[in-house]
């Protein structure tokens, strides 16, 4: 190889190894490095959650004024944009980013729907006098789903970025990265809806 | 199978029969919040959060697929919460008492 051709090459190279060691590409070991992060903060919250609703029975009443059907729908919502996010994935492996690029715009909208309803329940229960200041149990409750839902928005943008991308051809990798994460926080509201919906 | 794959990893999965499932599931949860006994009820129900949690990272987040490295990633993070509930635990019985 002609000393042309072996810088040609070398810029090329990219900064950091598409795969690591262990055969994993990087970018799905960084999501998964994150998400057992995420793993202690959700599970730290839900924990002690579990932890002081065993030793505060009274507080079935209070869950009772949470709005279960609300809870349901939004469960229903974010179970289908999971649907929706993996169905862009697999349409990435079949070489379709236009079905992609598709599937992820139905991800947000299903993320939006969730945010929408969650603000209407907010709103609801603020206006019945259950703020985050109105015992512990609501401050739980404020700041578990606050938190879930700041994960939502945040999860719409960055699947708002990847879509931008794939429709324009490029990054397709990357929908897998976003589906990981939003798989992810799918599975935290799996436990939220029944701690604080269903317990009452 | 309109939705069902081969990928590169050999995995073959129909995401829309899980998605079913889950909406099984999510109604079966429903229907558990009327049983009589609060008790029972409440173990069930998270038996049932349990099972569609383990759907969702074993086939939409492709946990069952992935080399051990990604697993023990997971485990880590679950190994740092259980101490964490651990410490919470004692922490709790010092104050309440057992």
């Amino acid at each position: 190889m002609s000393v042309t051709a072996t810088a040609h090459a070398a810029a090329l190279e990219p900064e950091a190894p598409a795969e690591a060691a262990t055969t994993v590409p990087t970018g799905r070991l960084g999501i998964w490095w994150f998400l057992a992060s995420e793993i202690v903060i959700f599970g730290g919250l839900i924990t002690t959650y579990v932890l002081f609703r065993m030793r505060h029975p009274e507080w079935s009443e209070m869950a009772a004024h949470t709005i279960t059907a609300a809870g349901a729908i939004n469960t229903f919502v974010l179970l289908t944009s999971s649907l929706m996010v993996v169905l862009a994935h697999q349409a990435v492996e079949r070489g379709n980013l236009k079905v992609a690029s598709a599937a992820l715009l139905q991800t947000i909208f299903c993320g939006a729907i969730f945010v929408g309803i969650k603000a209407f329940e907010y709103g609801s229960e603020v206006g019945e006098g259950f703020t985050p200041v109105s015992g512990l149990f609501w401050s739980f409750y404020y700041l578990m789903t606050g938190l879930h839902a700041l994960h939502v928005i945040g999860g719409i943008f960055a699947i708002l970025a990847v879509q931008q991308a794939v429709s324009q051809g490029r990054t397709p990798h990357r929908v897998e990265i976003v589906g990981i994460y939003w798989h992810f926080v799918d599975v935290v509201w799996i436990f939220l809806f029944p701690l604080l919906y269903l317990s009452s | 199978m309109a939705h069902s794959i081969q990928a590169a990893g050999g995995r073959h999965v129909n995401y829309v029969a899980i998605w079913g499932v889950l909406m099984a599931a999510l109604g079966i949860s429903l229907l558990l919040a009327y049983l009589e006994h609060a008790a029972i009820a409440a173990a069930l129900i998270y038996a049932v959060a349990v099972v569609k949690a383990g759907l969702v990272a074993a086939y939409y987040m492709h946990l069952k697929f992935e080399p051990r490295f990604v697993i023990v990633t997971v485990i880590a993070g679950l190994v740092c919460l259980f101490i964490l509930f651990a410490g919470l635990l004692l922490d709790i019985v010092h104050v309440y008492g057992g």
